[in-house]
C-alpha cells in the first residue's frame, strides 16, 4: 500500500482535479484504491456522486477502521472507492486536539487498510493544520500541484521550510506545475526552470483546460468523457511518471 | 470485490427481465463485443482445488475464482499458445500465485466458450451506479452443431449502498428470479461431460469397517486400476511427468495391497498379479529416472559455482535425448498388445463376479477392520524393532530396507485410512512422512551419485568441453556426497520421533488388535 496526499496551502491549484483523475487511473490497473476526501467542502465526493453518509463523521473517523469501514462507498468504477467527505470535518482539528497522539492518528487509522487497498489518495484540506500535519505524517508521499506563478512556487518553498522545521521526512514532498498556460509567457518561463535535486518536481504538467473545468458538469474523471483530450492524456503522463518515482524510492 | 451473487435464468427471461428492469429504474447499460474464453485447469485440478480456473481471453490469460468467473489478475500473453507451465509465465502476480498450485503439472484447456457480457447500471437521483448487474451469454462449441448456450445473471453490489442493493434483490423476488445453487463453471464443465474434481493423486477410498476384507481389496484394487488407466493418455501424449508419476504410484500401491494384504485372494493368483504390475514399473524405470533429473536441473545448478554450471549442459543434453528415446519405448509399449491383456486380466480379476470369486482364501471373509489393523500393527512393530537396531554406522542396506517397509506402512493407512479417525490418521501419516522423506533423500543422493559416476566415466575426451563437464560433475557428486553425509546423520532423530512414546500409544491405540484367534497370514 502506498498513500499519496494531495496537499496545497490554498484552494483552487488543481488538487482535487489531480485527486480524482490520478485515483481513477490508479484503479483501471486491477489493484484496489481508495480515495479517501478529507477537505469538507468535498469537491471530490462531488466528482465521485458519493454522498457523504449522516452524523459527526469527523468524530467516527478517529474511531478506527470499523467506522470508516461503514462510511466507505464504491464509486461507479469497479476497484475504486471513496470515503465521502462531510461538514464536520471542518472540526476535524478540534477532534484531533481532544485526543492523544493527536498528529499520527490518521496513518493508525490508515494502516489497517494495508491489505484491502494497493493505492490511498488523501484529498487533503486547505491551510497547514492538525490535519495536514497528520496527513504528512501518514503519506509516503506529498503530491503538491504548483500554479507557475511567483507567489504560487513560494507557498511551496514555504512548506519546505515547514518541514525541515518540524523536522518532517521532505523527500515525501514531490511536486508537479499544475493548470499550466502555456500562452502566458510566465507559465512558460517558470515551468521550464530547474529546481534543485532534493526538491523533486515531477516532469509532466497538468495544462490549465476547459476540460478540466467540465469535471463539475460531467461529474467524471477527465478520461471518461474527454480521453483524447490533452489533459486526459497529461493525467496519464503524471500518473505514470509519479508510480516510477514512488517504485524506485 | 464484493461477493458477487449469481441467478440462473434462461434466454426468455433474461430479455423479459431486462426490459422490466428499465422500466423501473433508471439506468445505463454497456455491452461488450462477443469474446473467445478457454478455461484450463491441470489434470488433478489443482486450480478448482482453490477455487480458481485460469481463462484465456484474447491477448490476456488471467485467473479467476470459479464463481463469478471475474479476472483477478491478469497477464499479457500476445503468443497463440497459451502457457503450460508456471515458469514459462512472464513475470506477474499470475506466475507468483501458479507456482506453488501447479508445481510440475501441466494446464490443459477444458472448455472453450464464446461469451457475450452486457451489463445494466442501477442509478440513483445523483445518476450515480448503486448496483450493477450483468448478464452473460455463454455458448459452448461442442460436438454438435448447434452447441449449447448458458445464461448467467450476476449482481455486483457495490459497496456501501445496501439499502439499494436489499430493495433491489425484492424486485427479482417478486419476479421469481432465483438465485442459482450451482456455479456457473461447474455447470460449463458439465456440459462437456467433465466432473471437476474428479481425479486426485491422493488415495481416497471410503470402506465401510464391517465388510469383507475381499470386498475391500476388490475396491482397493479398482480404484487403482482406475488411476492406473486414467492416467495412460497423459503418459502417451507426454502433458507432463506426473502422469507417469501416478500411474507408478498406483501400480506399486496395487503390487504392495497384493502382497500385504495376505490370504484374501488364492496365493497363485496374487503373485501372478503382482508379477504383472511389477513389469509396469519395470518398464517405466528409466523414464521416470530421467524426468527426475530433468527436473533436478535448478536444483543440480544451483549446488555448483557459477563457472561450472556451463558443465552441466552436455549432460542434461544427453539426459534430454535419452529421455526421447525412452517415451517411444513406454508409449510402444503401452499401445501394446500385450498391455491391452494385461489390463483386461486385471479387470477380470477384481470383477466380484469373476471366476476367482469361486475360489475362497482364508482371510476372505473377515470383516476389512479386523484384517487392516492387524497388518498395520504387526508392520509397524517390524519397522520399531529394526530402526532401532540402526545405529550410526550401519551398513545402507538396513536403512533401504527401512525405507521399503515404510512405504508399506504408508500405502497400508492410506488404504484403511477411512477405517480409523482421520485427524490420528493423517497425524500418524505426518510422523510416518518425516521419517520417510529422510529415507528417501538418502536413497535418491545415492542412486543420483551413482548415475553420475556412471556417466563420468563414459564423458569422452573428444567432445567439447569435456573437462569442463568432468569438473561439474565431480563437483555434483562431492556436493551430492556431503548432502547424503548430513542427511544420514539427521536419520536418528527423525527415528527417535517417529517412535516417540506419543506415537506407539496412538498407533496400539487404533491398531493393536483386541480379539484373540484373529486373521492368520
Amino acid at each position: 500500500m502506498s498513500i499519496i496526499a494531495l496537499y496545497h496551502v490554498k484552494g483552487g491549484v488543481g488538487k482535487t482535479a489531480a485527486a480524482v483523475n490520478l485515483s481513477y487511473l490508479a484503479s483501471q490497473e486491477r489493484h484496489p484504491v481508495l480515495l479517501m476526501d478529507l477537505d469538507p467542502q468535498g469537491s471530490a465526493s462531488f466528482y465521485f456522486r458519493v454522498r457523504p453518509s449522516r452524523g459527526q463523521q469527523a468524530k467516527k473517523l478517529i474511531k478506527g477502521k470499523q467506522a470508516v469501514d461503514a462510511g466507505l462507498r464504491g464509486t461507479d468504477y469497479d476497484r475504486l472507492d471513496a470515503l465521502p467527505a462531510d461538514m464536520s470535518y471542518r472540526n476535524m482539528d478540534i477532534v484531533l486536539k481532544s485526543v492523544k497522539k493527536s498528529k499520527s492518528r490518521l496513518k493508525d487509522l490508515i494502516l489497517p487498510f494495508n491489505k484491502e487497498y494497493r493505492w490511498i489518495f488523501l484529498d487533503s484540506p486547505p491551510n497547514i493544520t492538525i490535519v495536514s500535519e497528520n496527513i504528512f505524517d501518514a503519506a509516503d508521499v506529498v503530491l503538491i500541484p504548483v500554479i507557475p506563478t511567483t507567489l504560487s512556487v513560494i507557498a511551496y518553498e514555504k512548506l519546505w521550510s515547514f518541514f525541515h522545521e518540524k523536522n518532517l521526512d521532505s523527500s515525501k514532498l514531490v511536486a508537479f506545475y499544475s493548470m499550466v498556460e502555456q500562452r502566458k509567457k510566465m507559465h512558460t518561463e517558470i515551468v521550464a526552470q530547474r529546481h534543485p535535486e532534493e526538491r523533486k518536481f515531477l516532469r509532466t504538467f497538468i495544462p490549465y483546460s476547459v476540460d478540466v473545468e467540465k469535471m463539475g458538469y460531467h461529474r467524471e474523471p477527465v478520461a471518461r468523457y474527454a480521453p483524447r483530450s490533452k489533459a486526459a492524456k497529461a493525467y496519464d503522463r503524471l500518473w505514470e511518471e509519479l508510480k516510477s518515482h514512488i517504485l524506485r524510492r | 470485490m464484493t461477493d458477487l451473487l449469481v441467478y440462473a435464468i434462461n434466454s426468455i427471461e433474461v430479455q423479459k427481465l431486462w426490459k422490466d428492469i428499465r422500466q423501473h429504474y433508471s439506468t445505463r447499460s454497456e455491452s461488450n463485443p462477443v469474446i473467445t474464453q478457454v478455461f484450463h485447469d491441470t489434470f488433478d485440478w489443482r486450480l478448482f482445488q482453490k477455487n480458481l480456473t485460469l481463462v484465456r481471453e484474447a491477448k490476456d490469460v488471467y485467473l479467476a475464482h470459479v464463481a463469478a468467473l471475474e479476472p483477478w489478475s491478469k497477464v499479457l500473453w500476445p503468443k497463440k499458445a497459451t502457457p503450460k507451465f508456471w515458469w514459462q509465465f512472464p513475470e506477474s502476480p499470475v506466475k507468483d500465485a501458479l507456482k506453488p498450485l501447479l508445481d510440475v503439472r501441466a494446464l490443459l484447456p477444458l472448455v472453450a466458450v464464446q461469451n457475450k457480457h452486457r451489463s445494466l447500471s442501477i442509478l440513483n437521483e445523483d445518476e450515480k451506479t448503486v448496483i450493477r448487474i450483468h448478464h452473460n451469454h455463454i455458448h459452448i462449441k461442442d460436438e454438435t452443431r448447434r452447441g449449447q448456450n448458458v445464461h448467467s445473471l450476476t449482481l455486483q453490489p457495490i459497496r456501501g449502498y445496501t439499502q439499494d442493493l436489499q430493495n433491489f434483490r425484492q424486485f427479482l423476488q417478486e419476479r421469481d428470479v432465483v438465485q442459482k445453487e450451482e456455479d456457473l463453471y461447474r455447470k460449463l464443465l458439465n456440459s462437456m461431460g467433465k466432473t471437476p474434481g474428479d481425479y486426485t493423486s491422493k488415495f481416497r477410498l471410503d470402506l465401510a469397517p464391517d465388510l469383507s476384507s475381499v470386498q475391500a481389496t476388490r475396491m482397493i484394487l479398482r480404484y487403482l486400476i482406475g488411476v492406473i488407466t486414467s492416467n495412460v493418455d497423459g503418459v502417451k501424449a507426454d502433458i507432463d511427468t506426473e502422469f507417469l508419476h501416478d500411474f507408478r504410484v498406483a501400480s506399486r500401491r496395487v503390487r504392495s495391497a497384493l502382497g500385504q494384504i495376505k490370504g484374501v485372494f488364492p496365493d497363485e493368483k496374487s503373485k501372478q498379479f503382482r508379477k504383472d504390475f511389477s513389469i509396469l514399473g519395470k518398464t517405466t524405470n528409466i523414464l521416470r529416472d530421467l524426468d527426475v533429473y530433468l527436473l533436478k536441473q535448478e536444483q543440480y545448478c544451483a549446488l555448483l559455482p557459477e563457472h561450472l554450471v556451463g558443465g552441466l549442459d552436455p549432460f542434461f543434453q544427453d539426459i534430454s535425448e535419452a529421455r526421447k528415446a525412452e517415451l517411444r519405448n513406454v508409449k510402444k509399449f503401452l499401445n501394446s498388445a500385450s498391455y491391452r491383456n494385461l489390463v483386461s486380466r486385471w479387470e477380470g480379476f477384481i470383477d466380484s463376479n469373476s471366476v476367482y470369486a469361486v475360489e475362497e482364501a482364508k482371510n476372505a471373509q473377515r470383516p476389512v477392520l479386523e484384517l487392516a489393523q492387524r497388518f498395520i500393527f504387526r508392520r509397524y512393530k517390524q519397522i520399531i524393532r529394526d530402526g532401532q537396531n540402526i545405529a550410526d554406522d550401519s551398513p545402507d542396506a538396513q536403512l533401504h530396507r527401512l525405507r521399503i517397509d515404510c512405504k508399506k506402512l504408508r500405502y497400508l493407512l492410506e488404504f484403511f485410512a477411512s477405517l480409523f479417525p482421520e485427524k490420528d490418521i493423517l497425524t500418524l501419516i505426518g510422523q510416518l512422512k518425516k521419517l520417510q522423506d529422510n529415507l528417501g533423500d538418502f536413497n535418491d543422493l545415492f542412486v543420483q551419485q551413482e548415475h553420475l559416476r556412471e556417466y563420468f566415466t563414459q564423458i569422452k575426451k573428444s567432445r567439447p568441453n569435456s573437462l569442463l563437464t568432468a569438473a561439474a560433475i565431480g563437483g555434483l557428486i562431492t556436493a551430492l556426497s556431503q548432502r547424503q553425509k548430513s542427511v544420514r546423520s539427521e536419520f536418528k532423530r527423525r527415528f527417535k520421533d517417529f517412535s516417540s512414546r506419543k506415537n506407539r500409544a496412538m498407533f496400539t491405540k487404533l491398531f493393536q488388535p483386541r480379539s484373540k484367534g484373529g486373521p492368520q497370514a
